[in-house]
């Protein structure tokens, strides 16, 4: 088992190492470098043809997942012309944020408290100076479509997706993580109206468009995301006022968000909430049973005692 | 999932080496391997395993010049010289994420735009392109809450705790004590993983179904090893069969369906697995006034299920 650990740090070691040779190679080079002179330049390459390619194309591979800025040229001055790598200075460089130390040290303990997947922002962080603290307690997820979603936004790309059966043009304009789970806001051309997309709903993958500047952002923030039943829906809302017991206080709070608290003690909780979508309010209301009573307007709490009595009646 | 790990292993002992070196050539007399072991959160060993690493890069080239670094380690301290990787790589777009989504969580709930983290967040958010901080929105309390920060205390303490819990499935609510074991996220609500006491068994809470929570003065046995805030709690459980509506066909995909089939009058019967009775009373309620019930395990409840729930909720109504 030592000897496995050993032999898988040395061999991670190694990969660094190769890694590091072939960037050190490239970055900055003013004209590219050809692969011939790329190979015995890096340590480590496989002597024979084969496995030289094979390992190089994984390192082209991996540099670009790190995020490594490789260009790739035709080098016009050979006979005949050959492709040449290389990395472009200002390509490549870090835009300094210019954090001072309190802010840096502010980004490092969020980090500690909630996190990305994957390790992303510990990477971010050694890139800034800082080393991250302990391990998050809460995990956001960052990879897949939301990284996509995200390109989109910074880079001002289209992006293309299906989502509910239907083939989406989005000019991208917001991502929010809510209740676990990340919800993207865009200009739906297809549609022709702002749309909010769950993030995890989208069938297949995204794919960014190849122009960047492809749209204006708008200047006016996107609606808000609603994401209780009762709001879902047009027109204009009922305040409804609703009783809970104390036992599911907690809950109700923690479902709820902002909320108007309009009493809270032994005798219960009461809230008023604006209910847009009557299906929605029924269905949430009776989840908590005899545990909750919509206590007005008249009309909302005659809705649920008809519903009740159809039940009863049905049923019976 | 091993193949992806190890390329995140490696690309981020690549970028803490790079932090490590140019945090060791900003300072003209040096830094020691505590120093930069303490920093970077790695032990000696593994700094003088990345400095190693960091002297050979280039020296197989025929230049002397492609050496990209002088580091030199005199007693104890360290000393490097950049002729290359001055400047840190630029953030990959999943990192840039990652960043403003940690520092956009722990905002939640301040305004104070002169707060570290926001000038941070602003500042790093303009790096990457971003007008304002305003491309992102992470709603995650960090901790748990009030209620999140108690359990840990109390783990830490190695305290048991004590509150009650509002079952969601049976609608019951019960006072519990329970050895803390871990609290975690997981798809948006925060839980305790903890030894039931009294039962002897393990579980999981939901933090916010807890009522009255308070540490009390028992002590709790050690945690056992590589607790998951994930454990599932397997409710093997009873069966219902019910005749629903067509336009009830979202219960297929919303529930846990043990088989169903189409009717000749068009309806759907289906074989439900039933978490409790409350749980089976509440979709039954959601489906309304047009479902039966067909069959229904004895432990769970009778054929009235539905009608009874309804009376008893309406009494409240009365």
């Amino acid at each position: 088992m030592a000897d496995q650990v050993g032999g898988s740090a040395r061999r991670t070691g190694d990969k660094a190492r190769r890694l590091l040779e072939l960037m050190n190679v490239l970055l900055g080079a003013t004209t590219p470098v050809p692969v011939a002179s790329i190979r015995s330049q890096v340590a480590d390459y496989p002597p024979d043809d084969a496995s030289f390619r094979r390992a190089f194309e994984r390192d082209k591979v991996e540099l670009r997942a790190m995020g490594v800025p490789l260009l790739v040229e035709t080098i016009h001055d050979t006979d005949p012309p050959g492709i040449g790598y290389r990395i472009k200075l200002a390509d490549w460089s870090l835009r300094d944020p210019g954090l001072d130390a309190e802010e840096l040290e502010a980004l490092r303990l969020a980090s500690a408290a909630v996190g990305a997947e994957g390790g992303l922002g510990s990477r971010a962080l050694y890139k800034l100076g800082a080393a991250p603290a302990a391990t998050a307690r809460a995990e956001i997820p960052a990879s897949g479509p939301v990284v996509e979603a995200f390109r989109g936004v910074l880079e001002r790309r289209v992006l293309r997706f299906r989502y509910r059966d239907l083939d989406r043009e989005v000019e991208p304009q917001r991502l929010e993580f809510v209740r676990g789970r990340w919800y993207l806001n865009g200009f739906d051309r297809t549609r022709e109206a702002n749309r909010w997309f769950r993030v995890p709903r989208i069938q297949g993958d995204i794919s960014a468009g190849e122009e960047a500047g492809a749209f204006e952002r708008p200047a006016a923030p996107p609606p808000p995301l609603q994401l209780d039943p009762w709001e879902l829906g047009e027109g204009e809302p009922v305040d409804a006022r609703v009783w809970f017991d104390p036992a599911v206080r907690n809950t109700v709070l923690a479902d709820l968000g902002d909320v108007v608290v309009l009493s809270d003690d032994d005798q219960g909780l009461v809230v008023r909430l604006p209910v847009r979508n009557r299906e929605g309010f029924r269905t949430w209301v009776l989840s908590f049973l005899e545990r909750a009573e919509v206590v007005g307007p008249p009309e909302l709490r005659d809705e649920i005692v008809a519903w009740l009595e159809a039940v009863a009646g049905a049923a019976s | 999932m091993t193949t992806r790990r190890r390329p995140e292993a490696v690309t981020t002992r690549i970028h803490r080496l790079l932090a490590m070196l140019r945090h060791a050539a900003d300072r003209p007399d040096g830094v020691t391997v505590a120093e930069l072991a303490a920093r970077f959160g790695v032990d000696e060993a593994t700094v003088g395993a990345d400095l190693a690493m960091a002297q050979m890069i280039g020296g197989d080239s025929p230049n002397y010049d492609d050496m990209p670094f002088d580091v030199f380690v005199d007693g104890d301290r360290v000393h490097a010289t950049l002729f290359s990787f001055q400047q840190a790589l630029r953030f990959s777009v999943d990192e840039g994420l990652a960043l403003l989504a940690s520092a956009d969580a722990l905002l939640a709930g301040s305004d104070d735009p002169s707060e570290p983290l926001a000038r941070a967040l602003r500042k790093v958010g303009s790096a990457l392109g971003l007008e304002d901080g305003e491309a992102i929105d992470v709603a995650v309390d960090p901790d748990g809450g009030e209620a999140g920060r108690l359990l840990q205390q109390a783990i830490e303490d190695r305290r048991r705790v004590r509150f009650t819990y509002w079952s969601y499935a049976r609608d019951v609510v019960s006072p519990r004590r329970v050895e803390p074991w871990r609290v975690g996220e997981d798809g948006g609500a925060w839980y305790l993983v903890g030894l039931d006491v009294d039962k002897a068994v393990e579980r999981r809470f939901r933090l916010d179904r807890m009522d009255a929570l308070t540490a009390i003065d028992e002590v709790a046995a050690a945690p056992p090893k590589g607790v998951s805030a994930d454990v599932e709690i397997p409710e093997a459980g009873p069966q219902a069969v019910l005749d629903l509506p067509a336009d009830a066909a979202w219960v297929l995909e919303a529930y846990p369906v043990v088989s169903s089939q189409p009717r000749p009058d068009g309806r759907i019967e289906v074989t439900l697995a039933v978490a409790g009775s409350s749980w089976l009373e509440r979709l039954l309620l959601r489906v309304g006034p047009s479902a039966r019930l067909v069959r229904i395990d004895p432990e769970i409840g009778d054929l009235d299920l539905l009608a009874g729930v309804a009376r008893r909720i309406l009494t409240r109504y009365a």
